[in-house]
């Protein structure tokens, strides 16, 4: 079954070559500092496989045989990362449990694929798989008007939040660092799917009904349309967008490719282990300044504050809008 | 060095062969069944007098002891609580939650008191808990699985189905992603029930995942199981094949009695060593695909804002972590004296190797005792004892999981990923022990580097 996922297998087999770390199994305490340190030997660690050593994060997206690569090439199309190669492997092998003959039980019951529909068929995958059909939907304005009716209490009037109510439109285009408050994130800069954007608005929203049979598949469908309008999204595949757009699955889809132009671009997989620390100043030894204190080996520190204006701890600021 | 140690604790702990020894050591070193640490104690030159030097010059108790009021009278019967509940003297014992951190108590987080538990079962009334959307009430008799998409044979099971499978149990520790999170920019709170209380560890009994993928004849090529919860958030995830393949449970027990409530009766996903949020409760629905969901919880949240401007998702593992509990900002040091440091360590990749104390911000270390059993990705607990002689401390503790990784300071994780990503925040915690000469003499303060 992972013959599309060859790194893993490699990885699988460099370890079990060198390690024996697989079940559950409660063991003793032992504590051998060679063993320890001996890291080389765990293909996990290893740099060729691992970390910011196999290039920029700019090669790793370009390469669809990176292990980090977000572009994995499926028959969808759609993005996938891959299990990073070791995080399995520590385990039980998935490989073995999934070779091994398997006599059914025969406890559960036989239920036919169209048995399940309305709130148990609610994932709206990348490919369209689960939207509602084409021409299900409404036009933007009325999309607006059940966002007052039935979101904007929570969210607010224009989507722009309410305290720790989440804003769902907007925010900063830069999402750098800059040391102040975290950006706010929404389907205008980080959301990476409009159908996901959708997806979660049907299945969990408004908080306190979700899937209303009020809004109804149409109505979410124009909710959607809506608050990615209001985001920015007015042109969608060329077309121009307004109040009058009657947005259905067919233009969700298209939406769905302008949202991942914009923001899917920047998601990669799970670069981690990123640090490579040693055991370091036991037994006299005494560890590099690189992890002593601040980094440089000082003994530099931050303490917990009361914002003295909001009375709340010094960090809780509200996200950068 | 460790095993030695460990034994030399057993010596310390167990009354009987205290007794032993010391009744043998009197009588010049006769061979007993204790003679095993007998010979240890004596080759370790045990002397008496020696032993309780530490309590010269105390003010010794001399009134005679008082009755205790607990013998003047009969005690409750048995079935008085049919379910028992812990000591009334224990109520201080309680998860807690920072009103500041969530819009309401529906979508919102409680700790657990990791200064106040020991070992490394969590009690189930004091798991830490995560609710998207309220907890619901689930009827088991009306509850059912459905597991469907990329399989032979769609199927749906009710809990009697799912109990007559074979099950395992396994000791796993569930933390949120989001443990720490508040402290990317810098310390915010001060009790380990904040910094680190967004974990547990339990046994947790249930069928094997992978058993139930195939008892459906699931494919072989589908890439991905969408696990749903059947709470008002219809919780889902993508579950990577080769993670569901491998030691995922779908779980109706918990430390040997139902799951609670808030634990996702009447059943719930369990995918060792990943993060919390993947735990799915009231599964109700397993989708097997052949591309991830992209859900919010795995894009615009449990996804990691890296400092350049780029995230990362899919980010599953809970990368090897520990904490000191004692001494620890809700205890004050009484004095300078012998202390024995205390804490929880665990990996998301497997076993945890060995435990390192700090005690000047990371320049020199000491090696840990491991003080519980070591399982694979389960608390892990440690112990070391040392004399503080007053002086300014700053205690840090180090684990190191099986695969050779060791845990990092909190100014490497910031260089590598700046200050927003929220999630997966596995730096060293900064415990400052104020000198006892100082005015804030034996106080404990969370700082950061
Ligand atoms: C009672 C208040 C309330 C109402 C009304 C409400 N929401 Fe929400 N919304 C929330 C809360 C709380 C969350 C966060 C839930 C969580 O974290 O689990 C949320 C989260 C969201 C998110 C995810 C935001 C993000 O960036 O991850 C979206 C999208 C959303 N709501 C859309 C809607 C829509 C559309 C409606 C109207 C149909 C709506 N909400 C009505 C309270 C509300």
């Amino acid at each position: 079954m992972f013959n599309s996922k060859k790194t893993m297998i490699a990885g699988l087999v460099a370890l079990a070559a060198g390690a024996t770390l697989t079940g559950c199994n409660e063991t003793a305490p032992k504590a051998s500092a060679a063993e320890a340190s001996d890291v080389s030997r765990i293909a996990y660690l290893d740099p060729a496989i691992h970390g910011d050593k196999f290039g920029t994060r700019e090669e790793k997206r370009n390469n669809p045989d990176h292990p980090y690569s977000s572009e994995v090439a499926g028959e969808t199309g759609s993005d996938q990362c891959r299990t990073p190669s070791g995080f399995t492997e520590v385990w039980d092998s998935a490989e073995k449990h999934m070779n091994s003959a398997h006599s059914t039980y025969g406890y559960g019951q036989p239920i036919s694929e169209s048995a399940i529909t309305g709130d148990w068929r609610l994932s709206a995958l990348g490919d369209g798989t689960n939207l509602p059909p084409e021409g299900v939907g409404d036009t933007i304005a009325r999309g607006e008007e059940l966002f007052q009716m039935y979101c904007a209490a929570c969210h607010g009037e224009f989507a722009e939040g309410n305290g720790h109510y989440l804003p769902l439109a907007g925010g900063p285009t830069d999402m750098t660092d800059n040391g102040g408050p975290m950006p706010v994130k929404t389907i205008s800069n980080y959301w990476p799917y409009a159908i996901s954007w959708f997806d979660y608005a049907r299945r969990a929203m408004p908080f306190f009904q979700p899937n209303h049979p009020d809004i109804g598949d149409a109505g979410y469908l124009a909710i959607t349309g809506w608050v990615a309008y209001t985001g920015g999204y007015t042109t969608i595949d060329g077309q121009e967008i307004d109040e009058d757009t009657f947005f259905d699955s067919k233009l969700l889809v298209k939406l769905n490719e302008e949202v991942k132009a914009k923001n899917n671009v920047n998601y990669f997989c799970d670069p981690r282990p990123e640090v490579h620390n040693v055991r370091c100043g036991l037994n006299g030894d005494k560890c590099p300044d690189a992890v002593v204190g601040n980094g440089k080996g000082e003994i530099k520190f931050k303490e917990a504050l009361i914002n003295p204006v909001t009375g709340l701890p010094q960090y809780n600021t509200n996200q950068r809008p | 060095m460790t095993d030695q140690n460990i034994e030399h604790k057993v010596a310390q702990q167990t009354p009987e062969s205290a007794t032993q020894t010391r009744r043998a050591f009197l009588k010049g070193g006769v061979a007993v069944a204790g003679g095993v640490m007998f010979s240890q104690a004596a080759s370790a030159g045990y002397d008496p007098k020696a032993a309780v030097a530490g309590y010269e010059g105390q003010k010794e108790i001399t009134d005679p002891l008082a009755r205790p009021v607990e013998r003047n009278k009969l005690g409750y019967g048995v079935r008085t609580y049919p379910y028992g509940m812990p000591s009334k003297y224990e109520d201080h014992v309680q998860r807690r939650t920072l009103d500041w951190l969530t819009p309401d108590t529906y979508a919102s987080i409680t700790m657990s008191p990791l200064h106040q538990l020991h070992g490394i079962i969590t009690p189930n009334g004091l798991h830490f808990e995560r609710y998207h959307g309220g907890m619901p009430e689930i009827d088991p008799k009306e509850h059912k699985l459905v597991i469907h998409g990329l399989v032979e044979r769609p199927l749906v099971f009710t809990m009697e189905d799912l109990k007559k499978f074979p099950a395992v149990s396994r000791i796993h520790f569930i933390e949120c992603p989001a443990n720490g999170a508040m402290e990317w920019k810098g310390v915010q709170v001060d009790s380990v029930q904040w910094t680190h209380g967004m974990m547990s560890c339990s046994e947790w009994t249930g069928v094997k995942l992978s058993t139930l993928l195939k008892e459906a004849g699931v494919d072989p090529k589908a890439s991905w199981v969408i696990p749903e919860g059947s709470d008002a958030s219809a919780m889902s995830r993508s579950i990577p094949m080769e993670i569901a393949m491998d030691d995922t449970i779908v779980a109706w027990a918990q430390n040997g009695e139902a799951l609670r409530n808030e634990q996702g009766y009447p059943i719930r996903l369990v995918p060792p060593g990943c993060e919390g949020n993947m735990w799915v409760k009231h599964l109700r629905r397993l989708y097997v695909t052949n591309e991830p969901l992209q859900h919010r919880e795995e894009t615009s949240k449990y996804s990691e804002l890296y400092g350049d401007g780029s995230a990362v998702r899919f980010s599953w593992v809970n990368e090897c972590n520990s904490v000191i509990t004692y001494p620890s900002p809700d205890f004050k040091m009484d004095g300078p004296g012998r202390y024995v440091v205390k804490g929880i360590a665990y990996s998301g990749r497997g076993k945890i190797k060995n435990v390192d104390i700090t005690m000047d911000g990371g320049r020199t270390y000491h090696e840990a005792t491991l003080t519980s059993h070591v399982l694979d990705k389960a608390w892990t607990r440690f112990e070391y004892e040392f004399d503080w002689d007053g002086s300014e401390l700053f205690l840090q503790s180090r684990a190191t999981d099986e695969t050779g990784y060791t845990q990092p300071q909190a100014p490497q994780l910031r260089e590598k990923r700046g200050t927003n990503p929220v999630y997966h925040r596995n730096a060293m915690v900064t415990w400052r022990v104020h000198a006892w000469n100082s005015d804030r003499a034996g106080v404990i303060d969370n700082v950061q580097f």
